[in-house]
C-alpha cells in the first residue's frame, strides 16, 4: 500500500484581479509505506500546495491521487483517507483551541469515533512520545504552555490519530536548535514505534539529508529531482541555480573536490563525512 | 468565504474615482436624504437616472450593484410583505388575507423596497469608486471639527483603516486554521445548524487568539516607529478640492432642489 500520485497539477483560479496561477504541474510519484520523504524547494516552488493534496485539503485540477487505494477525488473515500494521512501545518500551535491539552489532543481521535478508553490511551501515548508528561500537562490550558510545548502538544494531536502517513510542513520553523533537535528525535522515535511514513517539507538541507530516505526537489511546481540524498545533492550547481543550498557536509565535499581531493559522491551527511575524514586521517598516520 | 465584498473597491481612473472622498461622502449623505424625501413613484426616476449616470461615468459594471443588493433580497421581501399587510387604510378586496391589503399598504411597500434598493446601490457606488483608505481619510477630515469636543477622529479613522487592512489577513488565517482542523477530522459540512455552529468553535478560538496576538504585535510595531496618535502628523496624500468637486456638489444640489420643488408644486397622483 502506498500513496500514488499521477500527473498531479493544481491551478489557483483567478481572483481579485490576479491571474490564474499554476502552483504545481504534472507531478507523479509514489510514496511508500514507512519511508521518510524529504521535500525541498525554493519559496513558491509549490511544496505547501503539493503536501496539501496528500489528504485532499486541496483537490487536483488534473491528475489523481490514491491513498492505499482510496481515491481523493471521491468525497467518502477522501474522508477515510484523511484518517490515514496526518497533516502538521506550519506553526501548528495556532490550531490549539480546547480548554485542556488533553481535550485538544483528543479532538482528532474523537473525530475517528473511537471509544473513550482508546482515546485516553492514545492521548497519553502521544503525549509521552512528544515528551509532554501526561500527569503534568493533561489538565493545563494549551494557551499557558511555552512556544515549544505548544508545538509539541499540536504535534501530539496529530500523532494521536495514528496516521499511517505523517505529513509535516516545516515542523521546525521558528524553533531554536534544541527545539529542532527534539522534534527530529521525536520523529525518529515515532517512526521506530509506529512504522509510519514521514513526508517532511524542510528548509534545512542538513536535517533532510540526515533523516530522509528519499528527497523530492520541487522547482516551479515541477519535480526537479527525486532520489536518495547523495543522488540529489550531487547536483550542487543545478540546486544552487534553484536557490537551494547544500548540506554542510556536501558543501565541504564539493569544496574539497574543487581543491583536487577525491571525495566519494555518496557523502552528504555530517556523520558520513566525519567517518570518511577519520579514515583518511588513520590512513595518513 | 473568499467572495465577501466588503469595501469592494474597483480601481479606476474615472472622474467619479477622482472626486475628493470628502465630496463623495457629503454627496452620499445628500443622496440618502433625497431618497427619503421622495414621496411619489414618478420622482423615483431621479435617483434611478442618477445611479445610471454615475455608473456610466465611472465605467463600473451594473453587476456589482446587483451583487450588493443580492444579500438584502430577503430583508427587502420581508419589509415588502410587512408593509403590505400591516398598513392601515381602506381594504381593496374583501377575501381572506387580502382584506388586510390596502392601497396605502401597496404604496408603502413599493416605496420602502425602492428606497432600500436605491440606498444600497448608492452607497455601494461610493465604496466601489473610493478606496477604503481614501474613505477613512475623508471621514477623518470630516470629523476633524469634532476634535473641539475631544472626539477621537484620528483614532477612529486609524482603527477603521487597520480593521480594513486586516480583513484579508484574517481570512487567510481562518482558511489555514480551517484546513488544519479538517486534517484533524473536523467536519464543517454535515449535521444540523446547531452542530454546524458548534463545529466553528475550533476555528473561532484560534482565530481570536491570533487576532489578539496580531493586535499586540501591531501596537508594538507602531510604537517602535514612534506613532503617538494624530497630533502633528502630516499626510503623504494631501486631499484637495478641485473644480470637479464644486461642479458635482452643484449638480446634486440642483437635482435635490428640483425634486423638492416638483413634489411640492405639482400634485403627482402616486
Amino acid at each position: 500500500m502506498s500513496i500514488v500520485i499521477e500527473h498531479l497539477s493544481h491551478q489557483y483560479s483567478a481572483e481579485g484581479g490576479a491571474l490564474p496561477h499554476t502552483a504545481i504541474n504534472d507531478i507523479s510519484l509514489t510514496i511508500e509505506e514507512n519511508e521518510f520523504l524529504g521535500i525541498i524547494g525554493h519559496t513558491g516552488s509549490g511544496k505547501t500546495t503539493f503536501v496539501q493534496h496528500l489528504n485532499g485539503l486541496l483537490l487536483a485540477t488534473s491528475g489523481s491521487i490514491t491513498v492505499d487505494g482510496l481515491s481523493l477525488s471521491d468525497k467518502k473515500q477522501r474522508m477515510a483517507a484523511r484518517a490515514l494521512v496526518g497533516m502538521v501545518f506550519q506553526y501548528p500551535e495556532y490550531q490549539l483551541f480546547e480548554e485542556t491539552v488533553f481535550a485538544d489532543i483528543a479532538f482528532g481521535p474523537k473525530s475517528l469515533k473511537l471509544d473513550e478508553a482508546e482515546i485516553s490511551r492514545r492521548v497519553k501515548q502521544a503525549m509521552l512520545l512528544v515528551g509532554l508528561d501526561p500527569d503534568r500537562f493533561s489538565q493545563k490550558s494549551p494557551f499557558e504552555l511555552s512556544g515549544g510545548e505548544k508545538r509539541r502538544a499540536a504535534l501530539a494531536g496529530i500523532i494521536a490519530m495514528r496516521p499511517k502517513y505523517l505529513v509535516l510542513d516545516e515542523p521546525m520553523a521558528g524553533l531554536d536548535p534544541r527545539g529542532r533537535k527534539e522534534i527530529l528525535r521525536m520523529l525518529e522515535d515515532l517512526r521506530a514505534e509506529t512504522h509510519c511514513a514521514i513526508i517532511m517539507v524542510s528548509h534545512s538541507m542538513d536535517d533532510v539529508s540526515r533523516y530522509a530516505d528519499r528527497i523530492l526537489v520541487l522547482n516551479d511546481g515541477q519535480v526537479a529531482y527525486l532520489g536518495s540524498p547523495s543522488e540529489v545533492f550531487s547536483n550542487s550547481d543545478a540546486l544552487a541555480e534553484m536557490g537551494l543550498s547544500l548540506p554542510q557536509a556536501a558543501l565541504l565535499a564539493a569544496n574539497l573536490r574543487r581543491l583536487g581531493i577525491d571525495v566519494p559522491k555518496s557523502i552528504c551527511t555530517t556523520s558520513d563525512m566525519l567517518r570518511w575524514l577519520e579514515g583518511r586521517l588513520n590512513a595518513h598516520a | 468565504m473568499r467572495d465577501i465584498t466588503l469595501g469592494q473597491y474597483i480601481p479606476g481612473d474615472s472622474c467619479i474615482h477622482r472626486l475628493d472622498p470628502r465630496t463623495k461622502i457629503f454627496l452620499m449623505i445628500a443622496y440618502i436624504v433625497m431618497v427619503f424625501l421622495i414621496n411619489s413613484i414618478f420622482t423615483f426616476a431621479v435617483p434611478l437616472l442618477f445611479i445610471i449616470a454615475v455608473l456610466l461615468m465611472s465605467k463600473i459594471s451594473i453587476t456589482y450593484i446587483g451583487k450588493s443588493i443580492k444579500p438584502l433580497r430577503w430583508l427587502i421581501l420581508f419589509m415588502f410583505i410587512l408593509n403590505l399587510f400591516f398598513t392601515k387604510g381602506e381594504p381593496i378586496w374583501d377575501v381572506f388575507l387580502l382584506r388586510y391589503v390596502t392601497l396605502n399598504g401597496i404604496r408603502q411597500s413599493v416605496f420602502i423596497s425602492l428606497r432600500l434598493i436605491f440606498l444600497v446601490s448608492g452607497t455601494s457606488l461610493l465604496t466601489l469608486t473610493t478606496s477604503p483608505i481614501a474613505l477613512t481619510d475623508g471621514l477623518e477630515r470630516i470629523m476633524m471639527p469634532l476634535k473641539v469636543f475631544r472626539f477621537p477622529a484620528h483614532e477612529l479613522a486609524m482603527m477603521m483603516t487597520i480593521a480594513l487592512r486586516f480583513i484579508p489577513t484574517l481570512m487567510e488565517e481562518a482558511d489555514k486554521i480551517k484546513k488544519a482542523q479538517m486534517a484533524r477530522g473536523a467536519d464543517f459540512e454535515s449535521g444540523n445548524i446547531i452542530r454546524r455552529a458548534k463545529s466553528m468553535i475550533p476555528i473561532l478560538i484560534p482565530l481570536f487568539v491570533s487576532a489578539f496576538r496580531r493586535a499586540d504585535e501591531l501596537a508594538m510595531a507602531m510604537e517602535s516607529r514612534c506613532y503617538h496618535g494624530g497630533d502633528g502628523r502630516t499626510r503623504m496624500h494631501q486631499m484637495r478640492f478641485h473644480w470637479a468637486d464644486l461642479f458635482a456638489v452643484i449638480i446634486v444640489a440642483v437635482i435635490i432642489a428640483a425634486v423638492v420643488l416638483a413634489q411640492n408644486l405639482i400634485v403627482l397622483p402616486w
